[in-house]
């Protein structure tokens, strides 16, 4: 469950963790340390004190003066110490047999008491103390006793004249631990408390570009446009990858853009097939019928009635024929080459329409010579264009066209201001009656995209702005036969 | 330029006379004002711990001798009895037995009164949470505190009651040793240091006013009979002028206000003229013991 938590928590929630952790281990190992420290402080303060005790006590033990002694040992657990508040609670002192020889609590140490019988701590302190050798003192700690004991022989000239005992309450460290810890605690959770929003707030910095890359990733069936992704300006991981999606995206996008292009041209690539066929179908039976009439009328003996209807015929099967003829297009390769003077003339032709629609022309030509291209079909192809573009642009518009030769291409483009056409009419534009308006045949641009395509070259539309613009490219010298 | 350190002959001589006079005449006056100080020695019989009140004390004897005074203070009675006697004291406030151990060198000065009387007893203690201690026959085989070997009450008085058991004087209790004070005895008692103790009453009584609170954890087992107070005592070689001079200042302490302030302060009375006998009891029984060989 922790994996699929949102990386706004779980990089923070890791954050907390290892600050936690690393404050718990640096506590402890400062706690640990305080701890040790303060044993040996008390020890070494224990140690110093059985020492000023055992050379104080010599003349006395020496004298067998009891009250001397007592007056000392008393005076000792007097001594306010209140800074670690380690006062031994009670001081023995033996004599050579190891009986007491004078306690600072007579009432449960008793002269001459036998002590390991009264209390079992004495007996391992005794025990330790037995053991000859150093005359340094031995700390004592018998496992499970509320004190620890710090045991000195008493010794002048290196005759042994007893034992000093001073006996501390195990647990006097506690008071002191405590404090320690509770410190240690408020300051870890100062310090977290403190560091938390800043971990809150690195984790978001880092987890947010994330997180909107998977949301635009959730989003990428549907398209969306790359310049919408916000694109982070670090070179990290993140930076890269919100880069490299982009560069998918765009990439997608072309690729959809390719296919749609694809199925538009398959599709009019198929109506063209459909419509050539439906032609010929017409064209055959089409012919003979206008035979038929035309044998009639070259023959007389038609009254007027039969002329009439011959003509009427005769004229509808032209009809026909031309209709039939538009959707039929074949290039008939003219040997004739395109030449400037042949797209002059065009636009002699299309100024007609200019005034009509009184809009303004804007035309440059640049081909001069001939050209390896029909030219019969081009001026077909520019003139509607030219026809169009007037028709679809309002009064007093602008018309612009601009036909010239790049990389073995003849371009042609020609723009016209008006209502864009909307990119839901783009992609069927070149389809047979796809017109917009009434009145043309709507084969106009139909004609054009099958000479185009025979011709092996490639026409567009695009509308934007107020701007319709269409664009031909045919190359020269490639033409299809 | 004259060289100090070697003035022409005639000038030298005069700076010599000029110094030793002055040194002669230094020392004559601290030997004219040693020999005129009256020093006393007080012993544990005193609680020792009432600095003003001696200051007080000591202000009042020279105010009335129109001479210095020194107290001298130790902590055992042999000290003070060494010092009287190798005249480093004129006086001293002993206790009864050292008078009579050294009755042919000492005289007695004068006898504090105490509750109407110059009599004193010796008080044996225990600690208040021992109830079954009867008498010191108790405390056989148990740890015993004295105050000092030169004491009546703190010493001889309990010597003697072994005596009259036919107990051993040695090995009677389990231990025993000297606090040197009666207040440690007292103290030794209230801390359960020792099983019983022998004190001055007088001491134990005035420290019962003083310091309630250990006295509290000690209870009397026994009181002894009556004994000669502890005498202010005189060595034989000190100028009888002395002696009649102080004497009368202690006798006449209870006559004037700020003499019986003072007293106040010592729960005493006043102070009497005495006379040995009332130190026979205590002679008889350091003699007879000394003689058994239960006391040194």
């Amino acid at each position: 469950m922790f994996r699929d938590l949102s990386f706004r928590i779980k990089i923070p929630l890791r954050g907390l963790i290892l600050m936690g952790i690393t404050a718990s281990v640096v506590s402890a190992a400062l706690i640990f340390r305080a701890y040790a420290d303060l044993r040996k402080d008390i020890h070494q303060n224990a140690e110093s004190l059985a020492g000023v005790l055992a050379d104080s006590l010599i003349p006395e033990i020496g004298h067998d003066n009891v009250w001397r002694a007592f007056g000392l040992i008393t005076a000792a657990l007097r001594e306010p110490n209140a800074e670690l508040g380690s006062q031994p609670s009670f001081i023995v002192v033996l004599d050579t047999n190891f009986r007491v020889f004078v306690s600072s609590h007579p009432q449960k140490h008793p002269m001459l008491a036998d002590l390991p019988a009264r209390e079992p701590d004495f007996a391992l302190v005794i025990a330790r103390l037995r053991e000859t050798g150093a005359n340094a003192t031995r700390l004592v700690e018998p496992p499970g006793s509320a004190f620890f004991y710090l045991a000195q022989p008493i010794v002048s000239d290196e005759n042994a004249l007893g034992s000093l005992i001073l006996a501390y309450p195990h647990d006097m460290f506690q008071p002191r631990l405590r404090r320690i810890v509770l410190d240690a605690l408020l300051i870890t959770l100062i310090v977290v408390a403190v560091m938390l929003p800043f971990n809150w707030y690195w984790g978001s910095h880092l987890a947010d570009p994330l997180v909107d890359l998977a949301a635009h990733m959730r989003n990428a069936s549907n398209l969306p446009d790359p310049a919408q992704i916000r694109e982070t300006d670090s070179g990290d991981e993140v930076g890269q990858l919100t880069a490299a999606f982009k560069r998918m995206l765009t990439e997608l996008r072309e690729k959809q853009y390719l296919e749609q292009q694809i199925v538009a041209s398959d599709r009019l690539a198929a109506l063209g097939r459909l419509s050539a066929g439906i032609a010929h179908e017409i064209n055959n039976p089409l012919g003979g019928m206008l035979n038929a009439v035309s044998t009639l009328h070259r023959h007389t003996d038609l009254d007027a009635l039969a002329t009439k209807s011959l003509g009427l015929i005769e004229r509808g099967l032209n009809q026909i024929r031309d209709t039939v003829g538009a959707l039929l297009v074949e290039a008939r390769m003219t040997r004739q080459a395109l030449t400037g003077e042949d797209i002059e003339d065009v636009r002699t032709l299309a100024l007609a329409q200019k005034y009509e629609h009184s809009a303004a022309l804007i035309w440059r030509n640049e081909v001069t010579g001939a050209i390896d291209l029909p030219s019969t079909q081009v001026r077909q192809i520019l003139l509607n264009l030219l026809l169009n573009a007037f028709q679809a642009t309002p009064a007093g518009g602008r018309v612009w066209a601009r036909v010239g030769i790049q990389d073995a291409r003849l371009c042609i483009e020609v723009a016209n201001e008006g209502a864009a056409i909307s990119e839901d009419h783009l992609p069927f534009l070149f389809e047979p009656f796809a017109t917009l308006r009434t009145g043309g045949s709507g084969l106009g641009l139909w004609v054009s995209y099958q000479i185009v395509k025979q011709l092996n070259g490639m026409i567009d539309a695009t509308s934007e702005e107020g701007v319709t613009r269409f664009r031909v490219q045919l190359p020269i010298g490639n033409s299809a036969s | 330029m004259r060289d100090p350190l070697n003035p022409l002959p005639g000038e030298a001589r005069q700076t010599l006379w000029r110094h030793t006079l002055a040194l002669a005449l230094l020392i004559f006056a601290s030997a004219a004002v040693a020999a005129d100080t009256l020093r006393i020695g007080l012993t544990p019989v005193f609680l020792d711990d009432q600095v003003n009140f001696l200051r007080a004390w000591r202000g009042y004897l020279e105010r009335e001798l129109k001479r210095p005074v020194e107290f001298v203070r130790r902590s055992t009675y042999a000290e003070i009895v060494d010092l009287l006697r190798q005249n480093k004291l004129d006086f001293a406030w002993l206790c009864g037995y050292p008078y009579v151990t050294h009755r042919d060198e000492f005289d007695l000065l004068a006898i504090p009164v105490y509750q109407g009387r110059p009599l004193y007893q010796s008080y044996l203690i225990v600690p208040a949470n021992d109830d079954r201690t009867q008498s010191l026959a108790g405390l056989k085989g148990r740890v015993f505190a004295f105050s000092d070997p030169n004491s009546n009450s703190g010493y001889l008085v309990p010597q003697n009651s072994l005596a009259q058991m036919d107990a051993p004087a040695q090995d009677f209790f389990l231990k025993s040793f000297f606090t040197g004070s009666h207040r440690g005895v007292i103290e030794a008692v209230a801390a359960g240091l020792a099983d019983g103790g022998s004190v001055d009453g007088y001491v134990y009584d005035a420290m019962a006013r003083l310091k309630p609170a250990v006295i509290e954890q000690t209870r009397i087992v026994e009181r002894s009979p009556f004994y000669g107070f502890p005498p202010f005592v005189t060595h034989r070689r000190v100028r009888p002028e002395s002696v009649r001079d102080l004497r009368r200042v202690l006798l006449t302490m209870s006559e004037n206000a700020e003499g019986r302030k003072l007293l106040q302060n010592l729960f005493l009375d006043g102070f009497a003229r005495g006379t040995p006998r009332q130190y026979e009891d205590i002679e008889h029984i350091a003699k007879s013991l000394k003689r058994a060989g239960r006391v040194p």
